[in-house]
């Protein structure tokens, strides 16, 4: 008998553990805090993520600086060092100028007004093909909370799902659990723009009366609070009927290129006049 | 596998996955790192093994992950047990053969994963999502795959053999 529980404990543990996990994947359950289990394992791997994003930026330097050095191999050693020097010096202030001039356009964006915003970099990006989400690097500590709206000087980023205490995790505008609530610039039609299967946006429940067509900016429309009215979230493709034929639906190019997103502003308070960061 | 080695991996598995792995994209399609460290695990160390690993690297990655808590839990533990299996039951497997079980666990991983978004939120059409996630990453997976045994574990088993 002892022998018989020995041969199918591997069976009985792997069937415990099943249970539990799928316990854990009810809604339900799922919407019930676990941080205290899941706290240190973020903070030390968001830390190990940092620091590789940081390594990956500066590898990044150093080998489009060894690319260009390549091209002056006729050059003497010391014209060589010298270029090389002034090559890494002048990548270096490029991408300080690129910074900067991020920086510039989202200090412009903030000049004009409206909501209250937190400046977050984006450290990482989704594990998975299956979700489209980036970590950053701003928390609770930081006063970020879920469900609060993500920006760039180019548009809707998406909005918050996971906080930390140190990081947080930004649901994409081009992620299928996506949602926002969205108007044609021009003929202030409205509609619901989602995430698709294939990593774009398109326009849903576009009424059938709508005159929007290809080209048509879509602005958010300030309906469920998490974004102010006006951001740009893309530019309309064609529109078609949706089945079976009781709204309109179209493609939506972004306003921007989501993979290379380095730094986003969270939206802390909707109202101008609140004390922000 | 040496237990300090695998806890080394996985602790750089995520951050590896979501930071320098992005610039791999195909049209916006990664190889899953964890999927091909879980399979050659289980393949070559057995259910145990594999279904450990399984485990802790699933669980790890669903801490960064945008979707349901335990999706990569259940489909990687499951993965890490059943290439633990197949492991025992076919012997001297040539490389085409492996490749061949990572192609189909990953498709099968991807079908799990489907099914438990669906359990765990709302359900999406299969069809798009087969077309656009399941079959890519599984090409690309298998593709990763088969560079890393080629590379890695063809020249360990050379050496085991030799020594």
């Amino acid at each position: 008998m002892p022998r018989q529980i020995k041969n199918y404990s591997g069976f009985i543990v792997l069937f415990i553990i099943f249970m539990i996990v799928f316990l854990f994947l009810f809604p339900e359950m799922q919407r019930r805090p676990v941080h205290f289990l899941t706290r240190p394992l973020v903070f030390v791997l968001s830390e190990i993520q940092g620091s590789l994003t940081g390594i990956g930026r500066g590898l990044g330097n150093i080998w489009f600086g060894y690319i260009n050095l390549a091209s002056v191999r006729s050059e003497n050693e010391r014209l060589r060092l010298d270029l090389a020097r002034l090559r890494n010096e002048n990548i270096r202030l490029q991408e300080v100028a690129l910074t900067h001039e991020r920086l510039g356009q989202i200090l412009e964006f903030k000049k004009e007004g409206g909501p209250q915003f937190l400046l977050a970099s984006v450290i990482g990006r989704d594990p998975s093909n299956w979700y489209r989400t980036v970590m950053i690097d701003k928390g609770e500590k930081d006063g970020v909370e879920v469900e609060m709206g993500a920006v760039s000087p180019h548009g809707v980023v998406g909005r918050v799902i996971k906080t930390n205490r140190s990081v947080s995790q930004v649901l994409l505008l081009t992620d299928r659990n996506s949602a926002v609530a969205g108007r044609v610039q021009r003929t202030r039609d409205e509609g619901l723009i989602e995430g698709t299967e294939r990593g774009l946006a398109r326009m849903r429940y576009l009424s059938l009366l709508a005159e929007a067509r290809a080209g048509d900016l879509v602005l958010t429309s300030g309906l469920a609070g998490i974004f102010p009215k006006g951001l740009l979230i893309g530019t309309l493709g064609p529109v078609m009927k949706e089945e079976p034929d009781l709204f309109q639906q179209a493609e939506i190019i972004p306003s921007m290129d989501f993979s290379k997103l380095e730094e986003v502003m969270i939206i802390t308070s909707l109202d101008p006049d609140e004390s922000g960061q | 596998m040496n237990r300090w080695f695998s806890f080394i991996i996985l602790l750089f598995l995520v951050p590896l996955q979501t930071t320098w792995l992005t610039g791999l994209s195909l049209d916006s399609i990664r190889p899953d790192l964890g999927l091909i460290l879980v399979f050659f695990v289980g393949f070559y160390g057995g259910e145990r093994q594999g279904l450990l690993i399984g485990l802790l690297a699933g669980g790890l990655l669903d801490l960064f992950s945008g979707g349901p808590l335990g999706s990569n839990l259940v489909s990687k533990a499951l993965l890490g047990w059943g290439s633990g299996v197949l492991g025992r039951l076919c012997m001297n497997v040539t490389g085409g053969m492996t490749m061949i079980f990572v192609f189909g666990l990953s498709l099968l991983s991807g079908i799990i994963t489907y099914l438990i978004q669906g359990l765990a939120m709302e359900t999406i059409p299969f069809g798009g999502v087969f077309r656009w996630t399941i079959l890519p990453e599984a090409l690309y997976n298998t593709l990763v795959a088969a560079v890393v045994f080629w590379l890695g574990l063809r020249r360990l088993r050379v050496r085991t053999a030799i020594g």
